[in-house]
């Protein structure tokens, strides 16, 4: 039972991952006759024969002289080599190999900034739910109204006004040599973690309410139910109850949030990384929208895409272990 | 006409919360600012004539001071802000309140089909980076707030759509919606004389929880630049702040003044919202309520209530004693 | 009398406050359970039955209730001067409670065998290997197929009468002295129902364990108990042994849940239902709760709570116009 489950998960994820990718080819082509007028656009100093004589050139080079059927097959077997494009920019880098230099410098941000926000706000969330009507209690509710108005940007650029520039504790804008100069050493991981702060400061506070709150009302909704009467019954001791039976079953729904903030892992720091002008994808993608790189561009959605795909496939699956009541056909839903 | 009554109750309901008239109080005042701009702000910020000098501290008459970059008054802006905030939001939450009651009540109610077809489409939708595909679409089409507000509702009806699908779902089973269907009423009738009404509490709640989270997103988009150039928006303010050097100088009032714009306008219809939850779901008691009514019980009261409860000594009319 | 009692509780009183007024649950009750015996406590749903058993094993939280009671004892010792620790040492093992919805009952994600280990590990000193057989035992004596299977297996993948016995399993592991079951049969099929009770009554019987039975069952009742309690309002309107009272009730509320029992050896053309509603809770009728639903009630119903007077040595009633009037004539406190 158990196999088929999985087993129709990725099926359906192959599935969706063909639309995806359908998607992605169209998007660019939307509402453009020809193509080659966005990769070059007109240009005052041109003749008109010049112009059409460059524009077909253009169309030969990013493959739009063949008919569309032939250009969707010819992008589905670049993808299958793995391939996703070359990027407009000078020394026409291959797209993956900039994904490949930008990602794990996004991935500090995003997995420091989740970590941070599951363990705090799980702790803060327990602690409000088992002191209901507290002060813990209380004094999440308040933060949480406060919290939930006020963007993360907004955060970033206050910190970066006092903790970076006012006071000067960590640095305000990216240290330009952090990425060239890293090389594994104790100073390099230092200076990262400086740079990083700041970002991850700003990120983390709206997901720690946000995982506090959640795990709060999950704990709340969870202890009220018939078989936690029927532990205590049993004569479990109070910590038992807590653990063993409320915590197990109020993680459920955690879990489920978990995964799918991992989709936005990559994809949503994108105006973070530009306040603090931080090497991450999505600066990168910041730059290719300003210079009208499209392979580029639509070579990061696909690739982002693909990744929120795996994250919820993996979400899943793992859910299924941990709730017993899914793989018999339900789902997380 | 049930509904126009349960609106005008709906409104005294929310007033009658208190943090619901928090937020009713404070989104007016915004509507207000908003509409009424042109009249209330000391100076034109659109007008190239009436520049100050640049960087001013705040004082008078600049309440706000003026942004480094272009001498505008900052006070200005920030009321004309207002405008976009509140269009961008309102119109997106409704928007999205439409399409995200059509979707789900088509999917929960029309059938096999259209429910498996929305809700792949739901799945679809929910891979793709909003945030990505925004600046890609309003590379190719342009920025103005239309586009923002066209994407913000493709995008933001999935929520809606899944929540009002498993409410629908619930009333499906429910009796009268049996007994309608017994009766022979046609699909179209049920799906828009019962079933719309059922979910209308859960729309009008999302509506304005989801014109809040728009709120917030707009600004964001705002910062990076897509939307309008021209107008005024809390966002562009903060971008044109952190880019004339407000930080690099230590003008926080150029940036905390868009920033609590941003805050009063979400926490307004979040409370509004919130309020309407309570309202609806009398059940979720707030956490506080129930531990201060059980301080601030009488405890001689509480004796009596108890007291009360015990048998009488009595006699009854044969005389004979009764037992303790 | 009330000396070699196992269970005994005078005068438990229970409320919820609430902002819009004080639910007054449990309005002073008193029940004396001996070793061995089956007390039916039996109600209509609301009448506060379930919470009394809750209050007795101080499962009642304190925001929402208050709780007060004069006595309650349980096998000599003073439950209400126990704090958390210690009653949870004795809820398990020497009271257990069998609750009414298997389903909601049981942890989800968690198996039934864990559940079971649970009580064999905590109350009876055991290691893991020999809770797990124990486990295994008492699922096969409560009469559950392939019990080794059913072990590793969770609350959804077994049918509802199956999950029932899994409660009474875990209710009898640790040997209690007494059980409170809350109307365990009322979510099952009619024809499930039979089995479990069947199960029950055996279990009872072989282990000489004490039964509290909550239900509003009269059948149930009729099959299981010695004794009975019928309680109304939060108050209890009847008292005696079952056989005199399902003959001969002495309560009009008692004969009214009588008469609604439909029968298939008369052929009555209606269902005979007592008139009107089970009272509001935070607004109760004056005098005695059931007047305005009673076909024998007078002026004084209306105005004064009747007493819990004695009909005969074994039986007790509350109302001013019994329709029994008793054995032998004069009371006396047995």
């Amino acid at each position: 039972m158990r196999k088929g489950y999985v087993l129709e998960r990725i099926l359906y994820t192959v599935f969706i991952f063909f639309i995806v990718i359908t998607l992605n080819f169209f998007i660019p082509r939307i509402g453009v006759e020809d193509p080659a007028e966005r990769y070059y656009p007109p240009q005052g100093n041109l003749t008109d024969t010049e112009y059409s004589i460059i524009k077909q050139l253009t169309r030969k080079q990013y493959g739009f002289d063949v008919s569309g059927w032939q250009q969707y097959l010819r992008y589905l077997s670049q993808l299958s080599r793995g391939d996703l494009g070359t990027s407009l920019q000078a020394g026409s880098p291959k797209v993956s190999t900039l994904i490949a230099q930008r990602l794990p410098w996004t991935l500090v941000l995003s997995l420091s900034n989740m970590l941070i926000s599951v363990t705090l706000g799980l702790l803060l969330g327990t602690s409000a739910a088992w002191n209901r009507g507290k002060f813990a209690d209380r004094a999440l509710m308040n933060a949480s109204t406060v919290m939930t108005a006020l963007p993360a940007f907004f955060l970033a650029l206050v910190f970066s006004l006092y903790m970076g520039f006012e006071w000067g504790w960590f640095p305000a804008y990216t240290e330009p040599d952090m990425v060239a100069s890293f090389d594994w050493s104790w100073r390099a991981i230092a200076q990262v973690a400086r740079n990083a702060a700041l970002p991850v400061i700003s990120m983390s506070i709206g997901g720690v309410i946000s995982y506090a709150q959640g795990t709060r009302n999950s704990v709340i909704a969870v202890s009220q139910e018939d078989f936690i009467t029927t532990a205590r019954a049993k004569g479990m001791s109070t910590r038992t109850v807590k653990y063993r039976h409320v915590l197990r079953n109020a993680m459920l729904p955690i879990v489920t949030s978990l995964g799918m903030s991992v989709s936005g892992l990559i994809g949503g720091s994108v105006v973070i990384e530009q306040i603090f002008n931080w090497n991450g994808m999505g600066t990168l993608f910041l730059t290719a929208n300003n210079t009208n790189d499209y392979p580029l561009m639509m070579g990061i959605m696909l690739f982002l895409s693909s990744f929120a795909l795996l994250a919820n496939l993996v979400t899943d699956l793992l859910y299924s272990l941990l709730d017993p009541r899914v793989s018999a056909g339900g789902g997380r839903r | 006409m049930r509904t126009t009554r349960r609106k005008n109750n709906l409104l005294a309901m929310i007033w009658h919360h208190p943090q619901g008239q928090v937020g009713l109080i404070l989104a007016g005042l915004l509507v207000f600012a908003a509409v009424a701009a042109p009249w209330i702000t000391p100076f034109d910020p659109y007008d190239v004539t009436q520049r100050a000098e640049k960087g001013l501290a705040p004082g008078w008459p600049h309440l706000l001071g003026t942004s480094i970059s272009t001498g505008q008054d900052i006070f200005s802006m920030l009321i004309y802000g207002a405008r976009v905030s509140l269009l961008v939001g309102i119109v997106t939450g409704l928007a999205i309140a439409f399409l995200g009651a059509f979707m789900g009540i088509l999917a929960g109610y029309g059938g096999r089909f259209w429910d498996t077809l929305i809700m792949r489409l739901v799945d679809v939708m929910l891979v793709i980076p909003t945030l990505p595909l925004t600046i890609v679409l309003t590379n190719l089409f342009g920025k103005s707030y239309g586009m923002i507000i066209f994407i913000f509702t493709i995008f933001g009806w999935v929520g809606l759509a899944r929540v009002i699908r498993s409410q629908v779902l619930v009333l499906k089973s429910s009796n009268y919606i049996k007994a309608a269907q017994l009766a022979g009423a046609s699909r179209r009738y049920i799906m828009f004389r019962h079933i719309l009404p059922g979910v209308s509490n859960l729309l009008i709640m999302s509506t304005a929880l989801t014109s809040a989270g728009i709120m917030v997103a707009e600004a964001g988009l705002s910062f990076l630049g897509l939307g309008d150039p021209t107008a005024i928006s809390w966002g562009k303010m903060l971008a044109e702040a952190q880019s004339g050097g407000a930080l690099l100088f230590g003008h926080w009032w150029w940036i905390i003044a868009p920033g609590i714009g941003i805050f009063l306008s979400v926490f307004a219809f979040m409370r509004i919202g919130l309020a309407l939850e309570e309202v609806f779901n009398p059940r979720m008691k707030r956490s506080g309520m129930l531990l201060r009514l059980f301080k601030s019980i009488n405890g001689s009261y509480i004796q009596e209530v108890f007291d009360a409860m015990d048998d009488r000594p009595e006699t009854d009319e044969a005389g004979k004693e009764a037992a303790p | 009398m009330s000396q070699d009692a196992l269970l005994l509780v005078e005068g438990l009183k229970v409320i919820f406050p609430t902002d819009a007024g004080i639910i007054k649950a449990v309005e002073g009750i008193d029940l004396a359970i001996h070793p061995g015996e089956c007390l039916a406590l039996v109600g209509e749903s609301g009448c506060g039955k379930s919470v009394s058993s809750l209050a007795i094993l101080g499962l009642l939280g304190t925001p929402p209730a208050l709780v007060r009671a004069q006595t309650i004892r349980f096998d000599g010792q003073n439950l209400q001067a126990l704090n958390e620790q210690q009653m949870a040492q004795i809820r398990g093992k020497d009271i257990a409670m069998i609750f009414q919805d298997a389903l909601t009952a049981l942890n989800p994600v968690m198996s039934i065998g864990r559940q079971l280990d649970e009580v064999f590990l905590k109350h009876c000193g055991m290691n893991k290997s020999q809770a797990k057989e124990a486990s295994i035992e008492a699922l096969r004596a409560v009469g559950v197929s392939s019990p080794a299977q059913r072990y590793r297996q969770f609350p959804h993948q077994l049918s509802g009468g199956m999950r029932q016995r899994v409660l009474i399993a875990m209710a009898f592991a640790a040997s209690p002295k007494l059980i409170i079951a809350d109307e365990p049969t009322t979510a099952l099929d009619v024809t499930i129902q039979m089995q479990v009770l069947e199960e029950l009554r055996a279990m009872q019987r072989k282990s000489g364990t004490a039964l509290m039975l909550i239900t509003h069952d009269l059948s149930v009742v009729n099959y299981l108990a010695d004794r009975i309690l019928v309680m109304y309002s939060g108050k209890i309107v009847e008292t005696g042994p079952v056989k005199q009272i399902l003959k001969r009730p002495a309560h009009p509320y008692t004969e009214g849940l009588l008469t609604s029992v439909p029968r298939l050896d008369t052929c009555n053309t209606r269902f005979y239902q007592i008139p009107d509603q089970v009272p509001n809770p935070m607004n109760k009728p004056s005098g005695c709760h059931f007047h305005p639903r009673c076909s024998h009630a007078g002026e004084l119903c209306k105005q004064t709570v009747p007493s819990l007077r004695s009909l005969s040595p074994q039986r007790e009633v509350r109302c001013h116009f019994p329709l029994q009037k008793g054995e032998g004539g004069d009371s006396q406190h047995a």
